[in-house]
């Protein structure tokens, strides 16, 4: 297996490889350095990247320099069983059944027993998340609760223009994943007869912020009544579910099947939001059991 | 007026006339081109609005059916937003506004402010103070209320409807300002937000200029699909072409060797002497 | 070959082969034989993704918590400063900003993540389009599609781990999914995150799976999956001198060890080049995750890509029995992969379904020649192609400048019209391609050989019918057994001796000896 002569293409690997073997020297230097310096992200990466690459080249263009050759032919070994190691699996198998397969009391037993091993340590797995006791379906709203922002803020409801969006919490529970809220105000004129009936106030409209469909925060609002074209589209940003914002969040389009429950609101003698009630049905992506 | 709910200061500002002539003279004050007093700077302003808006919003500014939108309401921090960012003029009513180069003096901006604030009641420009706010809570604030639209990194994104929410990293905090008190475009408004909160976000936003957070670095800030795209073009396809390297096949590049064989004859079978 | 004096790592070489035995199983597969074809290597380039991936991620684990305990950021990071995260969270924050060189390994490990996977994927797709998965690697290519699901597993569990605004969303809507599965969804979701949803358990449950039981898992795979095509031999593309009998291509020692050397650090360097340049997860961006916050763009690593796919382009369908019901994020979310892998399992079965073909091949074949097939393989790539577009519909519209229901449209449309086009298309490009006969068709095409019963078959159910009784046998079969033979003889390198025997007994074969002095 000796090298073949040197060739034109050979000389120019054994060059690559010199100068790359070089390069990585450099590159590892490199590196040190930018660890040393603090350059953690341009020359530390930088100059291991290069002694990488260096090494690398420089293995594979030492190996094209040695021009091994590349034609060397080896037979294949047969894989398939053959009938004598067949016949002497079966012999096996035929002493196991007349040795351990009579014994069939103890064949059960000792099945039956792993079986309980099985059911005695499904018990510890349950204790990895306790029983559902129905808390999908309740949220933090109750009938009076005020609506408050992320800074825990009551909204006072004759405040600001038309168009407007906001993030609430049920007063006390800022925060709370299930009882998220996203608040809006539109022309009341715009609001169909569901979504009245729905409770609204003054305007405002509030949705669950969870999509139906896999439980994403909807958090985009787009609203442009003042073009010819309106626009008016509630988004969920993960699978963009659009829903309708003043048809009681019907789905417009996307993967969503259902609306978003809408939270009835009304105004309390202070001017501030409060839910007139709890949620209609269950928020959230939808589960199996309507619950 | 729209305005935050949580503060009582705020909430009588509507009323209050006097407070707002306060805040306008403080724009003029800051507008270095302007020693005009109020009232011919919204004279100037009229005509200006006659010729370059009333083509579509009337002469009064009460709006054109079809082609552009009533302006009574919408307000100084409105045209100011618009003006400033280059979003208007625009070039026809059904597309959405874009930024793009400024297309009057600052001085005609002021007259043209000055004058749509004069015919009706819409939002005074917000003076928005970046200077001691609190980032980290604008990141959370610009996280729950902005990044839905706008994208963690500002880089803007589709919102539905044919619509996008634009790239927020060249807007100025008074620009930012302004467009959470208005809503331009298809963007709600977000009344809810205080004075404070307004600096907060601000600040943020220009720490994500700043951070250059959607450079090429980070193949314009779009998040794991443009990752994706570059690890199979900037990483794959050279691995490819590097197996390419490693793994070709040599009878092609070398022909015939010293015993003679024909070139095309490829499989030898080695035998040691 | 002149002797030299044992240098010292013969001498330990010896040292332990003396003990354990098998010294001649060392120099047997030092002198192993591998075909030569770049895309052989695609297999190599995940290898070394993988072990890029080990090394980095090891590193990781020394800052790495994985707790959701509520902490207060005080890291170098302004713009988080004195926000409440979890203590996972804090741990990649100080990883990326206060960690020197941490962000750079961060990187990489993210990166050869991705690498990783786009090289499974090209392997898988060159053994599917070559015949590769076909008996007797039928079986590993089950462990491959195996190994496919597992590394999917470990990308999935390693992108929820830092706990950003991403990571909780990912985790919300597998949360979802789960809760959807008919009758022990609500109860399963509650065993896997200890609770109601967001919980705090899930991530420190996810990262032993994410560094011990995946990882593990997939090295065991792997050592399966190497050791079986070591053992079964590679195979190779049709051509002059190769037969279903025999291997032509280079020695594992030094020419293949020294080329495979090569590709892992030029693999390792190009990972490290894209951790250097380009950045990737910013989760100071994404922020803590945070339960009612959420950003466009909200995507998953590229390979969970067909799944969001799926999600998104998945008509709203709601489905009532009785009381209950299914959502539609049971077909998108878990009926969809499960066709997919279990298509992809189900793989060498089909084919031998369709073929007929139970004989062991060792020959590729080259696309074109097996139209059927690759059609097909077309086909499910282009509909699952569609599927990784749709995950990525928003950022198609931005680009495109055209409204995201268009896109989600002309891509459901695609979904449904593109494979069949795709199938159609190819089939005529295989056709058109195959016309002219290459080489290996005639050398395939042996004429009519005697049995070792006395009969007579075509040379293709000769191989068959050698194959399965393993009898006395035409050609091929003695020089296996005469490497058998040789094998003790330790002076002379047994494949020398195979080659002349080889040369020997296959008239068939069109090889010319090389003899050199």
């Amino acid at each position: 297996m000796t090298p073949r002569g040197p060739g034109p293409g050979n000389e120019r690997a054994y060059r690559a490889a010199i100068v790359s073997f070089a390069a990585a020297v450099l590159g590892g230097v490199a590196a040190a350095y930018g660890y040393w310096s603090d350059r953690t992200e341009s020359l530390l990466g930088i100059g291991l990247a290069v002694a990488l690459v260096g090494i690398g080249a420089g293995l594979v263009s030492w190996a094209k320099f040695l021009d091994l050759d590349e034609h060397v032919e080896q037979p294949r070994e047969r894989l398939r069983t053959t009938e004598a190691e067949r016949d002497g699996f079966h012999e096996v198998v035929v002493e196991t059944e007349e040795t351990l397969g009579r014994r069939r009391v103890l064949t059960l037993l000792l099945s039956g027993s792993f079986a309980s091993l099985v059911v005695g340590f499904v018990g510890p797995l349950g204790s990895l998340g306790p029983k559902p006791r129905g808390e999908l379906a309740r949220t933090g709203w109750r009938p009076g609760t005020r609506l408050v922002t992320s800074d825990g803020l009551p909204v006072a409801a004759d405040v600001g223009s038309f168009d407007q969006l906001a993030t609430v919490f049920p007063e006390g529970q800022v925060g709370r994943d299930d009882s998220q809220v996203v608040l809006l105000r539109v022309r009341p004129e715009l609001f169909t007869e569901r979504t009245v009936a729905g409770g609204v106030a003054d305007g405002w409209v509030a949705y669950s912020k969870i999509c139906t469909h896999a439980g994403c925060s909807v958090g985009l609002f787009g609203i442009d009544d003042r073009l010819p074209e309106v626009v008016r589209e509630l988004v969920c940003p993960c699978h963009q579910s659009a829903f309708d914002p003043v048809d009681a969040a019907q789905p417009l389009g996307g993967p969503a099947p259902r609306p978003l429950p809408q939270l009835p609101i009304e105004i309390d003698a202070d001017g501030f939001l409060v839910a007139s009630d709890g949620f209609p049905g269950p928020v959230g992506p939808i589960t199996w059991s309507e619950r | 007026m729209n305005l935050p709910s949580g503060s009582t200061i705020w909430r009588v500002l509507p009323g209050a006339p006097v407070i707002a002539a306060l805040a306008f003279g403080v724009v003029t004050l800051l507008s270095p081109s302007t020693g005009e007093s109020a009232a011919p700077v919204i004279e100037t302003g009229r005509q200006l609005f006659a010729t370059q808006c009333a083509s579509c919003h009337a002469t009064g500014g009460e709006g054109i059916a079809g082609r552009g939108p009533s302006l009574l309401d919408e307000g100084e921090a409105a045209t100011d937003f618009v003006l400033r960012t280059g979003r208007m003029p625009i070039a026809a009513p059904d597309i959405q506004a874009v930024r793009g180069p400024v297309r009057y003096t600052e001085g005609e901006i002021v007259s043209l402010v000055a004058y749509v604030g004069s015919i009706g009641d819409g939002p005074d420009i917000p003076v928005v103070d970046t200077g001691a706010a609190d980032t980290t809570r604008g990141g959370a604030l610009y996280r729950l209320n902005c990044a839905a639209c706008h994208v963690a990194s500002g880089a803007g994104a589709p919102i539905g409807a044919g619509r996008y929410a634009p790239n927020l990293l060249a807007a100025t905090p008074t620009q930012i300002g302004e467009a959470i008190v208005v809503g331009p475009g298809s963007m709600p408004v977000f009344a809810s937000f205080t004075e404070g909160d307004i600096d907060d976000v601000a600040s943020y936003i220009v720490a994500l200029a700043d951070a250059d957070t959607a450079g090429a670095r980070n193949f314009g800030g779009t998040g794991p699909a443009a990752e994706g795209l570059a690890a199979w073009l900037l990483a794959l396809v050279p691995l490819i072409a590097l197996t390419r390297w490693i793994g070709a096949p040599k009878d092609r590049v070398r022909p015939a060797t010293d015993a003679g064989e024909p070139a095309h004859d490829a499989s030898r079978s080695e035998v040691d002497p | 070959m002149a002797r030299h004096r044992r240098g010292l790592v013969e001498r330990y070489v010896d040292g332990v082969t003396g003990r354990v035995g098998g010294g001649s199983w060392l120099t047997k597969n030092l002198r192993k034989v591998f075909p030569t074809h770049f895309s052989f290597l695609w297999g190599e380039l995940a290898l070394y993704s993988f072990v890029v991936l080990l090394a980095t991620g090891t590193y990781l684990t020394l800052f790495f918590e994985g707790s959701q305990e509520t902490v207060t950021y005080t890291g170098s990071y302004e713009e988080l400063q004195g926000a409440q995260v979890s203590a996972a969270f804090d741990s990649v924050m100080r990883i990326s900003h206060d960690v020197k060189g941490g962000l750079l390994i961060r990187q990489m490990h993210h990166w050869a993540a991705l690498v990783f996977m786009g090289a499974i994927a090209l392997h898988l797709g060159r053994v599917f389009f070559t015949g590769a998965f076909r008996r007797p690697r039928d079986l590993n290519w089950m462990i491959g599609v195996g190994l496919l699901v597992l590394a999917l597993a470990a990308g999935f569990t390693g992108y929820s781990l830092p706990d950003d605004l991403l990571s909780g969303t990912g985790l919300r809507i597998t949360n979802a999914i789960i809760l959807a599965i008919p009758f022990v969804g609500e109860r399963l979701t509650y065993l896997v995150f200890g609770g109601e949803w967001p919980g705090t358990d899930i991530i420190g449950r996810l990262y032993p799976v994410h560094i011990l039981i995946i990882p593990a898992a997939i090295v065991g795979l792997l050592a399966v999956h190497l050791a079986l095509v070591w053992h079964q031999k590679h195979t190779q593309f049709p051509g002059p001198g190769r037969t279903e009998h025999n291997v032509v291509g280079e020695r594992v020692w030094p020419s293949f060890a020294m080329k495979s050397t090569g590709l892992l650090f030029l693999v390792a360097g190009v990972i490290t080049a894209m951790g250097a340049i380009f950045e990737i997860n910013a989760i100071w961006l994404y922020g803590p995750y945070d339960p009612a916050a959420a950003t466009s763009y909200s995507q998953p690593d590229w390979y969970i890509g067909f799944l969001e796919g799926s999600l998104r382009l998945f008509p709203p369908w709601e489905t009532r029995i009785g009381g209950f019901v299914i959502n539609n994020i049971i077909y998108s979310g878990v009926v969809v992969p499960g066709l997919i892998f279990g298509g992809l399992f189900a793989v060498p079965a089909i084919e031998r379904r369709l073929t007929g073909d139970d004989g062991d091949h060792h020959l590729l074949d080259r696309p074109r020649d097996a139209e059927r097939r690759t059609a097909i393989g077309v086909a499910a790539i282009t509909a699952v192609t569609v599927l990784f577009l749709g995950g990525a519909q928003d950022v198609i519209a931005t680009t495109l400048d055209v409204s995201v229901g268009h896109v989600t449209s002309f891509l459901q449309f695609s979904f449904l019209l593109a494979p069949p086009i795709a199938w159609l298309v190819t089939r005529h490009v295989c056709r058109s391609l195959a016309v002219r006969p290459g080489p290996e068709r005639t050398e395939r095409r042996e004429p009519v050989v005697r049995t070792a019963s006395g009969g007579y078959r075509t040379a293709v159910a000769a191989d068959r019918d050698w194959m399965d009784d393993g009898g006395a046998a035409p050609g091929h079969f003695d020089e296996t057994v005469h490497e058998h033979d040789v094998r003790g003889s330790a002076v002379r390198s047994p494949h020398d001796a195979d080659g002349q025997a080889d040369d020997a007994t296959d008239p068939a074969r069109t090889t010319a000896s090389e003899v050199r002095p």
